[in-house]
């Protein structure tokens, strides 16, 4: 089908390339012990980009019928502004593991049994357990008039475990993505994490008077690290509200931080070797020692910017081309989580935020805290509510107290506990 | 269509079988700065199957062909048959349907060229960038689409409509030496090309708001009075009130259902959920499983009198459907969603709220709004001191936040100048999102509420 699209816009257009991406999604949700609800998803989508006289225009259904393709994307590109977009070439692509046979044979008793096992792990009396599990088998597959013609086949398991303590009603929950069938390692570490929430928030505690340093975990960093990658993703000129800037030889952010991203990790949903552009991906380093050394490109903003891509294109079927990370690593530390917890002394340890909404222009943050702790003495004391992180991300990252050891996957990124000092916790 | 959805029903073996069709015709233009960043066009067609045994749970299934249904229906079959739910789900009874719903489509997106939609994105964005030289970043983005939309059950209902909606969306950011700042306008109806003509003023409005935030200082932690705008009003009703009162929000945990009969605020409120305004974001005839919409009361004089039902909450509580089952997409299984959610109308004049006030916050906009169980945050636009009664200086950073059940008991006065806004809102919830929303209040006052500002 990308051929025959190719084909029938060669005479009208310079260049062109086709996308087609498949899912077949599994999901079960889990009550108490027995499944509620079951769905079975698929979904397929095909967009044809195309340039003519210089421009871009593109056309998308997720319809099987892709007749009306071609002239509505020519019609776009009728409106488009000039760009020198080149599509790249076909070159030989790195074996980067995405797809697991196993994952794709699990069916909703399989599923099923995954989250029973996952379940009796926090299985105690007074509590309320939710499991929600997804299969997902896929595949991406591009082709251009530059002769590429690639493509790779893509498993997922992702498995959300919520519990409630029905005495005091608080909330402990953690998410795992995989592209393998996870291994009783993995689920205990589920099991643990849910654990150590619901004993930290055991009783309630106010935070700190007085601004002090506040311990994020995994998760909590992932919001605070929004306005930094996005920072680190150019979306045209350079922003005015940035003030990372690429190829300054001196750190913008603290020095101990260093932020790789790497799409050929083996097993991770966010790996490929090839990105929704056909432009063959590798390993990159972003930010070395605080200083940044590269930001990522998708294939469209680059030609208007003047600059190659670097392999980072995303496209989904109905949203516009950006670019987008793989696999984000941030460089651990040396302690674990007692010993920053230790070190710390007195301050608040935020476990989860409510979102990334409250994110202001140049990294300004008012965050409201769904899970955080009150540490004191070095000692988790209780948990925190109602509370609101307020700071700003770019100048919290220049003070970097203390990194974790222990990292962990948030999604697609791997990340350790970070103890930063210039950000507030307000009212509790 | 429907001959199609009907013809493959008649083939389920399941108690209960139901299909929801569309087909979307979709464009969308995007500027940044001085860039086209997007002009496309798609078409998003699909099906959601769901299928119901006796003493069961819900089985679904996604249909991206037509062709297909009769499989799908069967695999959703199984899936239902695979669920061992405590509580079974069941359905409350439902006359049997017949409608169609084919509102004016005012000027149809379709038969606009993608030219014309790029001239009208290209002025706006010179609007903002125009306004003033210390605008130095744009945003400008639109998008229409109008889905024709058939559905129809294993007992007998068939409704089949045409739903249209556009959406303009303005960000001006303005610097002034290291300081940024940036303000959103948006626009949003169930209606075609003539609804998004001369939106010029609203545009600059957002530029001349990014530009005044430059000089206005952080807000100050303080508790004082504060008088809420009715944009932000609406977003406490719909946030704090309204997703306390869909029904199936108690199905997950950690999710609350104001119980009926609650005194959940302060009497002076009242609030509902319209979903037969006409011209709203969230108005239909009927929703998601053939119920027509309506009306419903959630809080009269601040207790809790109504929920939100899907046919399934309300057989589990002995309710009627509201009319309230939305879905995001064909991807996606209804569930029970707010819609045009208001505040009742006061008296008196936003002037006499702040007359009354000698130091407070006249808070205005809505950046975010959050609830977390009992507690709250909502992070205003921007905001005013008042002083002596009228508004003073602008500041910003402002996040009202504390216990739910303290902001509405501290409601104590409620103006008589109601409106519907008709801004781009999206409500996400369950992993489906955003949906069109409306909102709509007068200007409301809280005798006593925390300002958590970035200045102790």
């Amino acid at each position: 089908m990308i051929a025959s699209l190719l084909e029938r816009v060669a005479r009208r257009a310079e260049a062109a390339d086709v996308l087609v991406t498949t899912d077949e999604t599994l999901a079960l949700s889990l009550d108490d012990g027995a499944v509620v609800s079951a769905a079975a998803l698929s979904e397929r989508g095909t967009v044809l980009r195309v340039v003519r006289e210089g421009r871009v225009g593109s056309a998308a259904t997720s319809d099987g019928d892709v007749d009306p393709l071609p002239a509505a994307a020519i019609a776009a590109a009728a409106c488009g502004d000039p760009l020198p977009l080149l599509l790249p070439g076909a070159s030989p692509l790195p074996p980067v593991v995405t797809h697991d046979a196993t994952t794709a044979t699990l069916d909703v008793a399989a599923l099923t049994e995954l989250g029973l096992r996952l379940a009796a792990r926090v299985r105690r009396d007074g509590r309320r357990i939710a499991v929600h599990l997804e299969r997902s088998v896929g595949s991406v597959r591009i082709g251009n008039t530059r002769g590429v013609d690639a493509g790779y086949e893509a498993s997922f398991v992702a498995i959300e475990l919520v519990v409630q303590r029905t005495a005091d009603g608080v909330i402990a929950s953690r998410h795992l993505a995989t592209v393998d069938v996870p291994d009783d390692a993995a689920l205990d570490a589920l099991a643990t994490s849910v654990e150590r929430q619901l004993e930290w928030a055991r009783a309630s505690a106010s935070p700190p008077v007085a601004n002090g340093p506040v311990l994020l975990m995994p998760t909590a960093l992932r919001g605070v690290l929004v306005p930094v990658l996005d920072a680190l993703v150019i979306r045209g000129e350079p922003s005015p509200m940035s003030p990372l800037v690429e190829g300054l030889e001196e750190p913008v952010l603290h020095p101990s931080l260093t932020l790789r991203d790497d799409p050929w990790l083996e097993l991770r949903p966010g790996s490929r070797g090839i990105d929704d552009d056909g432009v063959t991906t590798w390993p990159q380093l972003l930010v070395e020692d605080g200083a940044v050394l590269r930001c990522a490109v998708d294939l469209e903003t680059g030609a208007a910017a003047g600059r190659p891509a670097t392999g980072h294109g995303r496209r989904t079927t109905f949203g516009r081309p950006h670019a987008a990370f793989s696999n984000l690593l941030l460089a651990p530390g040396e302690l674990d989580l007692a010993g920053l917890i230790s070190a710390m002394g007195d301050g608040v340890l935020i476990e989860r935020l409510a979102g990334t909404a409250g994110l202001g222009p140049a990294g300004a943050l008012h965050l409201p805290v769904a899970l955080g702790y009150r540490v004191q003495g070095g000692e988790v004391r209780g948990r925190v509510e109602g509370a609101v992180l307020l700071g700003n991300a770019f100048d919290a990252l220049t003070a970097v107290a203390a990194i974790g050891r222990d990292r962990e996957w948030v999604g697609s990124a791997l990340l350790p506990p970070l103890v930063l000092e210039r950000l507030a916790v307000a009212g509790g | 269509m429907l001959d199609r959805l009907l013809e493959a029903l008649r083939h389920s073996r399941a108690d209960f079988a139901e299909i929801r069709y569309e087909r979307t015709w979709v464009s969308t233009v995007a500027w940044r700065e001085r860039r086209l960043e997007l002009a496309t066009v798609a078409t998003d067609a699909g099906g959601f199957v769901r299928c119901l045994q006796q003493g069961r749970g819900w089985g679904s299934t996604t249909v991206a062909h037509a062709d297909d249904l009769v499989t799908r229906l069967s695999v959703a079959h199984e899936l239902s048959l695979a669920t061992r739910p405590a509580r079974p789900v069941a359905l409350a009874p439902a006359p049997v349907r017949d409608g169609c719903d084919v509102p004016d489509l005012g000027g149809d997106v379709r038969g606009i060229s993608l030219e014309a939609k790029r001239r009208l994105v290209e002025s706006l964005n010179g609007e903002l960038l125009g306004f003033d030289r210390r605008v130095v970043d744009s945003r400008v983005a639109y998008r229409d689409a109008v889905t024709e939309y058939w559905y129809a059950n294993s007992e007998g209902t068939r409704m089949q409509g045409v739903r249209p909606d556009v959406q303009l969306a303005a960000l001006a950011v303005a610097r002034d030496g290291g300081t940024v700042e940036r303000a959103l306008a948006s626009f949003g109806a169930r209606a075609g090309w003539l609804a998004v003509q001369e939106h010029e003023e609203r545009v600059r409005a957002a530029a001349r708001q990014a530009v005044s935030l430059l000089g206005a200082q952080p807000a100050r932690s303080v508790t004082c009075p504060v008088v809420l705008d009715p944009r932000l009003a609406a977003a406490l009703a719909h946030e704090v009130v309204g997703h306390l009162c869909e029904a199936d929000a108690a199905d997950a945990p950690g999710g609350n259902l104001a119980p009926l009969g609650a005194q959940l605020g302060s009497p002076r409120l009242t609030i509902g959920d319209d979903g037969s305004v006409p011209g709203l974001r969230a108005t239909f005839a009927f929703d998601d499983e053939g119920t027509p919409s309506g009306n419903t009361l959630l809080l009269q004089n601040g207790v809790v009198v109504g929920h939100l039902h899907t046919r399934e909450t309300a057989a589990r509580d002995r309710a009627r459907p509201t009319g309230s089952a939305r879905a995001a997409s064909w991807r996606h299984a209804p569930l029970a969603r707010l819609g045009n959610v208001y505040i009742a109308n006061g008296s008196g004049s936003p002037a006499d709220l702040l007359r009354e006030v000698r130091l407070g916050v006249y808070a205005c906009d809505i950046v975010d709004a959050r609830r977390d169980g009992d507690r709250f945050a909502f992070t205003a636009g921007h905001a005013y001191m008042i002083r002596d009664g009228e508004p003073a200086e602008l500041v910003k950073r402002v996040v009202l936040a504390g216990r739910v059940a303290d902001l509405l008991g501290a409601v104590d006065r409620i103006a008589g100048d109601f409106r519907w806004h008709d801004d781009a809102g999206g409500c996400t919830r369950g992993g489906q999102g955003p949906l069109p929303i409306a909102g709509g209040a007068p200007h409301v006052r809280l005798e006593r509420a925390e300002i958590r500002g970035v200045a102790p």
